[in-house]
């Protein structure tokens, strides 16, 4: 069993890893707001080309 | 006869809108729809009325609010809302009316609409929409974008600063959280196969992987303990955070001398747990409380309104909120009075019925003083500030809520001391257990003894349960459309033993049949008068009347005309007025014989007709009143006349002694103030001094703004009577709830103290035994408010 002396800390390591990678989701904003993204992914990304530039001001 | 619908919201057309859009006749009910149909048409994003699949939710627009957005452009709101960063502005809003997917669609497709806006963010889980907009763009735009498209937007107060703040505050527990478990996580593997007899090297090794893993709980974890108890001692108090740190400490000393000795006392598994379980539950706590009912938000709605300020001679909007003493305004007839002042151009009348209840109208002139919320009847005034919005008389009512939301409840209160005192009894025990061990025993006894006292009786149950318990059963109760504004109404309602009801909207269905119709003029013009001028009253009976005329009309496929009447106002607990081509048009009420409601289209003093209505008691109003007077008086107060009263308290079993007819107003709230043990229910304005001082005011779905401020609590949906009852069963519920768990976890401590006096329990016992008591109260709850969800 002396094998887990050297798999354990690995396992530990990789563990961090992944800890490491939650923190920085965490701290990039990702679970801020759980609601919206669920619905966002729903609506299809359709891109008016040319409209950005010279879109009329409509809010009166 | 087909009914047409409407292109944008879908509803029944009955006055039509309709115009050719590229060649396609379409219909409108009203404008609001048709002006948010082009901007659709215009920007290509015709796709919303594809996203837009539930047909169930209301996108109508014909009861919009007047939106008045240019005080937004005052340099003075500028430097308080909106942050500039990286050449941008940003501001935040609370949008009223985002329900779906294509809500959130079309109010992130904005910068394509308006080329000044960058981006636009909704947070649909807060309304929130985050705006950020070129330097050049104008802020009153943005506000009448959002507010043509069918949606109200908020301005929020809470600048960057607090908003950062509060993320990174999030972001910090959940980092603290994560790390804590992923330590306590590999800490009780260890432990495990120690206790399941690893042998003697791999022992050693897990107890220091053990001891490594431990150290970032120890001085990172657990931060938050040493924090709090470090600001109560400085502050003399003993915080319930002082028996969790001196347990992590002592039982640390030992473990860790231990590890470099015998291996005999390691508590790393026993520590970590605690420590994880509780900043975990405290968490939790923090979330649900943030998700309930976000308060300031509905302050900042009552101080939303833009005042015209005169700068130059020029009438300028500005937030009400920026005036100072010394400006002058102007307030127009109609209008609320913003501020205490002098009146120095212009005489009037003011309606002084929110701050004095008085109903009748008081002249005003040149030099004479008028208070905030008073409602200018007549003509334009024009006013000099003499108090700010907080010192004013309807700034200080405000205050007074506000305060009322930030005080503790008589039973959080309660618990906090009795935490208190039980922290320091349970430090003197420990104290005085290891002396009398050291003495007796040896010193390792004492040591072990003291320590599992310490941890088994840390009151963390005791601390959680209150907050907790009332989160949840205020956030139970918004969804079912109760919003309340002041958590002491779950306390003061078991104190309340007589319930008063305002008769219509809240007893009756509010939905008027209109039985007779006694022409004196012309029937059509009859009809057109009171339909357009009933759409200047919120009360339930304009609004009965109004369906009514409009379902003839289209049945008829006719369409009424608008009629644009001037100085339209309210006259509560009578009916309303209006101008319309110099002649003075009123709706009154008037007595009749039969019992039934009436009222009066005047012209002048000529009676142009005469309506007869009669209203329904809600469906299941009996049955839920029955309920109610088991442990209830209950009366019903009401403005109307007395046959009609009389006719509605018989159909609903009231006793003729516990029914008013006729009261006014001020009389109302004697009546409250004479029963101080009672829940006011009602609707109208003529309602809201009696709600605000009844010890549980309730606010009922369309209630009057009046009414909205002075309750405690208001019910969002239509059907009152059941509302009622649930706010009752909840309210009594959590409150039971709350003494339930505060009782069990005073008695498991006591038990938790003799076991670990008496030397039956050892500290890992004690350290697994108190996070479960710990949940047995957290779970005991949330199942329990859970429950009460699918009773109520």
């Amino acid at each position: 069993m002396d094998i887990l002396f050297f798999t354990i800390p690995i396992a530990l390591f990789l563990a961090l890893i992944f800890l490491g990678v939650f923190v920085f989701s965490v701290f990039k904003g990702q679970f801020e707001d759980l609601d919206t993204p669920a619905y966002r992914i729903l609506l299809e990304e359709k891109n008016i080309k040319g409209k950005n530039n010279d879109s009329e001001q409509s809010g009166n | 006869m087909s009914v047409d619908k409407c292109d944008h919201c879908g509803e029944n057309i009955v006055v039509r809108y309709n115009e050719a859009i590229e060649g396609v006749e379409k219909n409108f009910c009203c404008l609001g729809c048709k002006s948010v149909y082009k901007i659709l048409q215009k920007n290509q994003l015709q796709d919303y009325y594809q996203l837009r699949q539930d047909e169930t939710q209301s996108i109508s627009l014909k009861n919009k609010k007047e939106a008045k957005f240019k005080y937004l452009d005052d340099p003075e709101f500028n430097q308080s809302f909106v942050v500039e960063t990286k050449g941008l502005q940003e501001i935040s809003f609370y949008v009223e009316g985002v329900h779906c997917a294509a809500c959130l669609w079309i109010l992130e497709k904005l910068p394509e609409i308006n080329s000044s806006i960058r981006s636009a963010n909704l947070n649909m889980s807060t309304s929130t929409l985050t705006v950020k907009y070129s330097l050049d763009g104008k802020l009153s735009d943005i506000a009448y974008l959002i507010s043509d498209l069918g949606y109200y937007p908020h301005p929020i107060l809470e600048n960057q600063d607090v908003r950062n703040l509060k993320s990174k505050e999030n972001r910090k527990d959940i980092t603290r959280i994560a790390i804590s478990f992923f330590c306590t996580g590999n800490i009780m593997l260890f432990a495990f196969s120690n206790y399941l007899g690893a042998d003697q090297s791999m022992r050693v090794f897990f107890d220091l992987l053990s001891g490594v893993l431990f150290l970032p709980i120890l001085f990172y974890g657990a931060v938050p303990f040493y924090k709090n108890s470090y600001g109560a001692l400085k502050s003399k108090q003993l915080s319930i955070d002082l028996p969790i740190v001196l347990a992590i400490f002592l039982g640390a000393a030992l473990s860790y001398l231990s590890l470099m000795t015998s291996l005999d006392h390691i508590y790393f598994d026993t520590l970590t747990t605690l420590v994880f379980l509780i900043l975990l539950s405290r968490f939790l706590l923090k979330v649900s409380q943030q998700k309930s009912l976000n308060q300031e938000n509905i302050y900042s709605f009552f101080s939303n309104i833009p005042t015209k300020k005169i700068v130059d001679g020029e009438e300028v909007d500005v937030f009400t909120r920026f005036l100072k003493v010394d400006d002058e305004i102007v307030v127009y007839p109609g209008e609320t009075i913003p501020l205490d002042g002098v009146v120095l151009e212009g005489s009037s009348s003011t309606n002084n019925s929110l701050i004095t209840g008085e109903i009748k109208a008081i002249k005003v002139f040149r030099g004479s003083e008028v208070f905030s919320g008073c409602i200018n009847n007549e003509e334009k005034l024009i006013i000099k500030v003499t108090k700010t919005i907080n010192d004013s008389q309807l700034g200080l009512i405000l205050k007074e809520v506000e305060q009322g939301w930030q005080q503790k409840t008589n039973l959080m209160k309660l618990t906090d001391k009795v935490t208190k005192y039980f922290v320091f009894s349970q430090l003197t025990i420990s104290i005085f257990i290891f002396i009398f061990f050291l003495f007796n025993n040896d010193f390792e006894t004492a040591y072990l003894r003291a320590l599992t006292l310490i941890i088994i009786t840390c009151p963390c149950a005791l601390g959680l349960t209150p907050p907790l318990t009332i989160t949840l059963g205020l956030s139970k109760l918004a969804k079912n459309g109760i919003l309340v504004k002041d958590e002491k109404v779950l306390e003061n309602i078991q104190l309340a033993k007589n319930i008063f009801f305002d008769k219509t909207g809240t007893l009756t269905e509010g939905n008027f049949q209109i039985v007779k119709w006694e022409s004196h003029y012309d029937r059509e013009k009859e009809e057109e008068l009171i339909f357009n001028l009933e759409s200047y009253s919120s009360h339930p009976i304009a609004h009965s009347i109004r369906e009514f005329i409009a379902q003839k009309w289209s049945e008829n496929s006719k369409e009424i005309s608008k009629l644009e009447f001037t100085q339209a106002k309210e006259l509560p607990g009578v009916g309303l007025e209006g101008v319309l081509q110099g002649q003075l048009y009123t709706i009154k009420s008037v007595e009749n014989e039969n019992d039934q409601t009436s009222f009066e289209l005047r012209q002048d003093e000529k009676i142009l007709a005469k309506i007869y209505l009669e209203d329904h008691p809600q469906n299941d109003a009996r049955e839920v009143l029955e309920r109610l007077r088991v442990d209830y008086k209950l009366y019903m107060i009401s403005g109307d006349n007395s046959g009609v009263v009389k006719r509605i308290g018989d159909e609903l079993g009231f006793p003729k002694e516990q029914v008013y007819s006729q009261i006014k107003p001020k009389q109302k709230q004697e009546i409250i103030a004479a029963h101080p043990d009672s829940i006011m229910v009602g609707d109208g304005a003529n309602d809201a001094i009696a709600i605000n001082s009844a010890l549980v005011g309730v606010a009922v779905a369309n209630s009057m703004d009046l009414s909205l401020r002075a309750s405690h609590v208001f019910f969002n949906n239509p059907n009152s009577l059941v509302s009622l009852e649930k706010l009752i069963i909840v309210a009594g519920e959590t409150v039971r709830i709350i003494k339930r768990n505060v009782s069990f976890s005073l008695i498991y401590n006591m038990v938790g103290i003799i076991l670990a006096i008496m030397g039956l329990i050892t500290p890992l016992l004690a350290a697994i035994l108190m996070p479960i008591s710990s949940f047995t109260v957290l779970a005991s709850s949330l199942i329990s408010t859970k429950k009460m969800r699918n009773n109520v």
